[in-house]
């Protein structure tokens, strides 16, 4: 076996057990990115300490990075995935706990073999990630875009429920509770009349319309190009 | 009508207008409340739905409280007309 043989049969081997972690091909490229960062350290002529420091940052801030990763890559799907840093975080994990079964120096030679054609990028990259994750402004984006779901997932089901409520009303109490504790609670259910829930159903719907304009709204911000708006 | 009627048929009339009282004092401050539907069965959560109402349904509450507390008054007059000599 020659040595280039042996090179693509590495290669072969690295991108199989990736696979067999359930990454897709554009996953794996995006996650070579990152692992080529730290092989290009390696090879520089730092010392353990800061080659340690620098890979302890940029893992500190890898949700962002695989974000501005997959901007660079133009990587629609990657962008939606990225949305959810827990699943790109367990997908990260994953591939560093399959990585860690194989021989490491074998690993870095798949990343050797796969940066070297195209080094200049690899260190565009590099600066690029060091540049992104300097920016500790920026990299809280990810969650603060999770966190977004999640209250817009919540005003949705808050919308639901209400219009439930309001539909199902003979099963309920109309009923005005005290904020206060000075003065008490007093059921009107007898004083609501048709106009009334009327009134208050076309304003639920309109509640559940708005909030379901905001999800589509936002999931929209993410549609062009697979880039962030 | 016997003397124990007559005091519970009172208490009756006095509990409704209180209870109008109530209703409309409540609607009236509803700043200090929170339109709730409270279900009926055991395990279902209530559903704040303050947010839905707006000033026409506000209108309707009141307009229809004031009419239920002027129509409890008014049973308690009539009532009490009864034994007017």
């Amino acid at each position: 076996m020659d040595n280039e043989e042996y090179r693509q049969n590495r290669a072969k081997l690295g991108r199989q057990v990736m696979q067999s972690a359930g990454l897709s091909n554009t996953e794996i490229v995006a996650l070579l990115h990152l692992e080529a960062v730290a092989f290009i350290l390696r090879r520089q002529s730092y010392n353990q300490e800061e080659f340690d420091a620098d890979i302890n940052t940029l893992w500190d801030h890898r949700p962002a990075l695989a974000d501005y990763l997959q901007t660079i890559l133009h990587e629609k799907e990657l962008v939606r995935k990225a949305c959810y840093p827990s699943v790109l975080e367990d997908q990260i994990t994953e591939f560093i706990e399959t990585a860690a079964k194989v021989n490491q120096s074998a690993k870095f030679e798949l990343i050797s073999i796969l940066i070297e054609d195209d080094e200049g990028l690899a260190r565009t990259v590099i600066n690029k990630l060091f540049d992104f994750a300097h920016k500790k402004g920026n990299t809280m984006k990810l969650h603060q875009i999770e966190q977004k779901i999640k209250e817009l997932k919540a005003e949705e089901d808050k919308a639901v429920k209400r219009l439930q409520a309001i539909s199902n009303r003979s099963k309920y109490n109309l009923k005005l509770e005290t904020i206060s504790s000075n003065t008490g609670s007093a059921y009107i259910d007898d004083l609501a009349n048709q106009t009334v829930w009327d009134t208050l159903r076309a304003n639920a719907e309109e509640k559940l319309t708005a909030a379901r304009k905001a999800i589509t709204d936002f999931e929209n911000q993410f549609q062009d190009n697979g880039e962030t708006k | 009508m016997k003397l124990h009627e007559i005091k519970a048929k009172l208490e009756e009339l006095i509990k409704a207008e209180l209870q109008a009282e109530r209703q409309l004092s409540a609607i009236i401050n509803q700043q200090n409340y929170d339109l709730t539907l409270v279900s009926e069965s055991r395990g279902n959560p209530s559903v704040g739905i303050h947010e839905l109402v707006d000033k026409n349904v506000w209108d309707v509450l009141q307009c229809r409280a004031k009419e239920k507390v002027a129509a409890a008054r008014k049973a308690i007059t009539d009532f009490e007309a009864k034994f007017q000599s």
